[in-house]
């Protein structure tokens, strides 16, 4: 029983992370609590949904439930989110920040985002359930008393791989470094010369598709509806706030945290509150060590 | 007569439209010159040095740089042509190492020049070659300093401006910090810096201007200025008082 | 004729709920600057604050004490004000948007209580058999319902008088004080964390005594009343009415309620079954890019958000 549950919150965990991943890099860069990023896990999984439906069916890549036409599809999600999360940052949070707009007002707005992108989604596909493939798949056993569907185990492995390449990334590469500059202090990044519209740009872009992705994984494991993204936002903000600022394992470890408590909760409650527990962690990490479990600094 | 590297004509700076800090204000530097803004405080010194960075917006006045209008552009173009800045306060990327931020100093060149920039910045401060993993908030005020004129070194600028470079060190680290920047003048790299430690900043430039309520209100080599009692007494801390 | 009495007033029942509740945003983001991101928390906790303070005793549920009309009402104000003591004590003197997170993770908690906790909440049938001192006040029905509307506008006319002096006393100068400029309220002394906090408080407590009222007007709750939606929908009461005055709160919360229902009746009678949803999401984009134009194009239309300059410039 454990075992399973321990399973069940590690994949939970990583598809949070992902979320968390993204929201923390925009979070620090633009110094705001963004409640429109949630919609964008529910763009992702969405557009995914649209080019699965319009490509032609291919059979499934066995033992998974999905063909090559969802790899594509995941790809066009991933570009076309990150494009999505540029248009609302130039349409709406660029224009408010030029005008020197307090951070509430950032997030008012965000708030109001949020609302017309998910009703956007309700509006498009309607609100019934949907899926990325009625192909049914064998369960693994992967320990004793332990099950994983291969799809499963799909989402876990490469949720793995995108953080160790986003490790490279981020401490290798010059954009990776300027982003973590802005993350640290966008101020002095302007002064050193950092072409700080372009560096927001592309992280946008970059959340974007790891929100898509984080989107299109809950839609593979458990099913597409327009509240995906929404019912995640809360346990995604506090897994970033867990995690604190400062590194990207701040956000991959919180979002483990969140989902292996929520996971283990429905051992000792009824699944139904497993919703709750990401907002008791919230309220005890901002009693107790509010810049976060794993950041160096105080800073908030 | 050679052409000085920097002229800054009449400048207009404000950070509220309509509310300028700096009202009209002229400062010349030639390339490899030390030179020291002072002034009392609120004289407008910081936002001045600010506007020359692209960090505060201009209205009238004009920034001419090697032959170059740089009024009104965008940082990181004011960087690209070859000026560094040092902000007094969060000067350092804190939760960085310092390797990293020597490299976010440098992240538009391409890799091979910046290890070679990365190689010459170590050999300058060899402190930080030894802690070049260590974050950045892990260090002294003084290791800090240098690390903060490490970073803007990495782009090679010809000019460097420094806010208050000194501001919160221990006197000896003071003097350190003001040796090196005299190095680096010595070394054809022209620096302008805001100062308020009038004393040790007179013992390392070559010529000062003083900054008052937004406008200039005299400059000259530090010994013009400390021999004329007036501005002596009125600025420069020396002197009786009657 | 009579109908149309009847549906006005019970228009107007909900409408001055909502104005009170309102009112209480107001305290919070108008007064001061604070966002409370989790409006239909504090209002649910209020409604089954209620509920389960005065619902006949059950053996189906836990709760259920049956206690009278205006002990259920201060009880459930009581519990509003505990949960926002709760959620303010973690998050007030932290970053200003993670008390709005917070907010937030009430609202959600909440849902998933109501919804799933049976033996306290009904779950998804609720609690039904709430008390209302003006059913069966009258013999004629439709009294009764003016009567509650009169009870209604009765107890919103109090918390204004409550607001207005509270508003004039030296605690609301302090107020105005902290919003011309907080840090050189502190140099003098105020202790500005305690009223935020104060502010939120009583803030939710008005929501919570405008969710009490509503349960106790309709005679049952159940979570279908307290969705997300109601959150925006509190929000862009505000908006439209100007935050920082009482009358505004009201207009606002009848002109946007009267929106709201016309929209939501034209919907009912003229969109195909099938479409209803569609439609209803369209509804609910309309108010999300509206509260987005607003702060674009009319940014000092939000009290409260930019900081004037002093006055004494030269």
């Amino acid at each position: 029983m454990i075992g399973q549950a321990l399973v069940d919150g590690l994949l939970t965990g990583g598809i949070l992370s992902l979320g968390a991943i993204g929201y923390s890099l925009c979070s620090q860069i633009l110094r705001f609590s963004n409640f429109a990023h949630s919609e964008l896990l529910t763009w992702g999984a969405y557009i995914a949904l649209m080019v699965v439906g319009s490509l032609p069916l291919g059979t499934p890549l066995a033992p998974f439930s999905f063909g090559w036409p969802f790899l594509v599809a995941v790809l066009v999600a991933c570009i076309c989110t990150g494009f999505l999360a540029i248009g609302v940052d130039a349409l709406v949070f660029r224009r408010l920040r030029a005008n020197g707009a307090a951070r509430l007002t950032l997030v008012f707005a965000s708030f109001g985002v949020a609302l017309a992108l998910r009703h956007a989604v309700l509006f498009f596909w309607g609100g019934n359930a949907q899926y990325y493939s009625r192909n049914l798949t064998m369960a693994v056993e992967i320990l004793p008393g332990v099950r994983m569907l291969p799809d499963q185990i799909f989402v876990l492995g490469l949720t793995v791989v995108l953080v160790v390449v986003l490790h490279l990334f981020l401490s290798r590469s010059r954009s990776g470094i300027a982003m973590r500059a802005m993350a640290d202090n966008p101020a002095l990044s302007r002064a050193s010369g950092i072409d700080v519209a372009a560096v927001i740009r592309w992280t946008w872009m970059l959340s974007g598709a790891l929100a898509a992705l984080a989107g299109i994984f809950a839609g593979l494991t458990v099913q597409l509806r327009p509240e995906l993204g929404f019912n995640m936002l809360l346990a995604i903000f506090a897994a970033a706030i867990l995690g604190g600022s400062g590194n990207l394992f701040g956000a991959v470890l919180g979002g483990l945290i969140v989902g292996l408590a929520e996971s283990l909760s429905t051992l000792v409650l009824p699944t139904g509150y497993k919703g709750a527990v990401p907002f008791v962690l919230l309220l005890l990490v901002l009693s107790l060590r509010p810049q976060g479990l794993f950041s160096k600094s105080s800073r908030l | 007569m050679t052409l000085p590297l920097l002229k800054v004509q009449n400048l207009e700076a404000f950070y509220i439209p309509g509310m300028p800090i700096v009202f009209d204000a002229s400062v010349k530097v030639d390339a490899g010159e030390f030179v020291t803004l002072l002034g009392p405080n609120g004289a407008g010194k910081s936002t001045f040095l600010k506007a020359l960075a692209g960090l505060v917006p201009v209205g009238e006045g004009g920034i001419c740089f090697d032959g170059q209008d740089l009024t009104g552009v965008p940082t990181h173009r004011i960087v690209a042509a070859g000026i560094g800045f040092v902000p007094q306060t969060e000067n350092v990327f804190a939760q960085l190492s310092i390797e990293h931020n020597l490299k976010a100093g440098a992240h538009t060149l391409p890799r091979a020049v910046m290890n070679e920039r990365l190689e010459e910045a170590y050999e300058r401060f060899p402190a930080l070659a030894e802690r070049r993993n260590q974050a950045a908030n892990a260090l002294s005020g003084g290791q800090r300093q240098m690390l903060a004129i490490a970073r803007a070194l990495m782009t090679r600028p010809r000019l460097i401006l420094l806010d208050e470079p000194t501001a919160g060190l221990a006197p000896l680290v003071v003097t350190e910090v003001l040796e090196s920047l005299k190095t680096l003048a010595g070394s054809g790299i022209a620096v302008l810096m805001v100062e308020q430690n009038v004393k040790a900043a007179l013992a390392v430039c070559d010529r000062a201007c003083i900054l008052v309520e937004g406008r200039n209100h005299s400059e000259g080599t530090p010994e013009a200025l400390m021999a004329d009692d007036g501005i002596a007494r009125a600025f420069l801390g020396i002197g009786k008082t009657t | 004729m009579i109908g149309l009495i009847s549906y006005f007033a019970f228009f107007l029942t909900v409408a001055l709920i909502f104005g009170i509740v309102t009112l209480g945003l107001d305290l919070q983001w108008g007064k001061t600057g604070i966002f409370n991101a989790g409006v239909v928390g504090f209002y649910a906790i209020g409604a089954y604050g209620f509920a389960i303070l005065t619902a006949p005793a059950s053996p189906a549920f836990l709760g259920n004490f049956g206690l009278p009309w205006a002990v259920g009402i201060f009880g459930a104000m009581l519990i509003s004000a505990f949960a926002a003591l709760l959620v303010g004590l973690a998050t007030i003197r932290l970053r200003d948007d993670y008390l709005s997170v917070a907010s937030f993770g009430i609202a959600i908690t909440i849902q998933l209580i109501v919804t799933n906790w049976q033996p306290m909440t009904g779950g998804t049938m609720g609690i039904g058999q709430l008390p209302n001192p003006t059913r069966g006040l009258f013999e004629v029905r439709l009294w009764n319902g003016i009567a509650y509307l009169g009870l209604v506008a009765t107890v919103l006319a109090l918390v204004c008088y409550a607001l207005a002096r509270m508003t004039r006393s030296p605690w609301g100068r302090v107020l105005r004080a902290m919003r011309e400029d907080e840090p050189a309220a502190r140099t003098l002394g105020k202790n500005t964390v305690a009223f935020r906090l104060q502010c939120f408080v009583i803030g939710s407590t008005l929501m919570g005594l405008g969710g009490a009222l509503y349960a106790s007007f309709t005679g049952f709750v159940s979570p279908a009343d307290f969705l997300p939606i109601v959150t925006f929908l509190v929000w862009t009461m505000l908006i439209v009415g100007g935050s920082g005055n009482a009358l505004g709160a009201l207009l606002g919360a009848i002109l946007v309620w009267g929106i709201w229902s016309m929209l939501g009746a034209a919907i009912a009678r003229f969109m195909p079954v099938g479409l209803q949803a569609q439609a209803g999401a369209v509804q609910a984009m309309f108010i999300g890019i509206v509260l987005v134009l607003v702060l674009l194009f009319r940014p000092r239309g939000l009290v409260g958000e930019a900081p004037t300059t002093s006055r004494t410039s030269r």
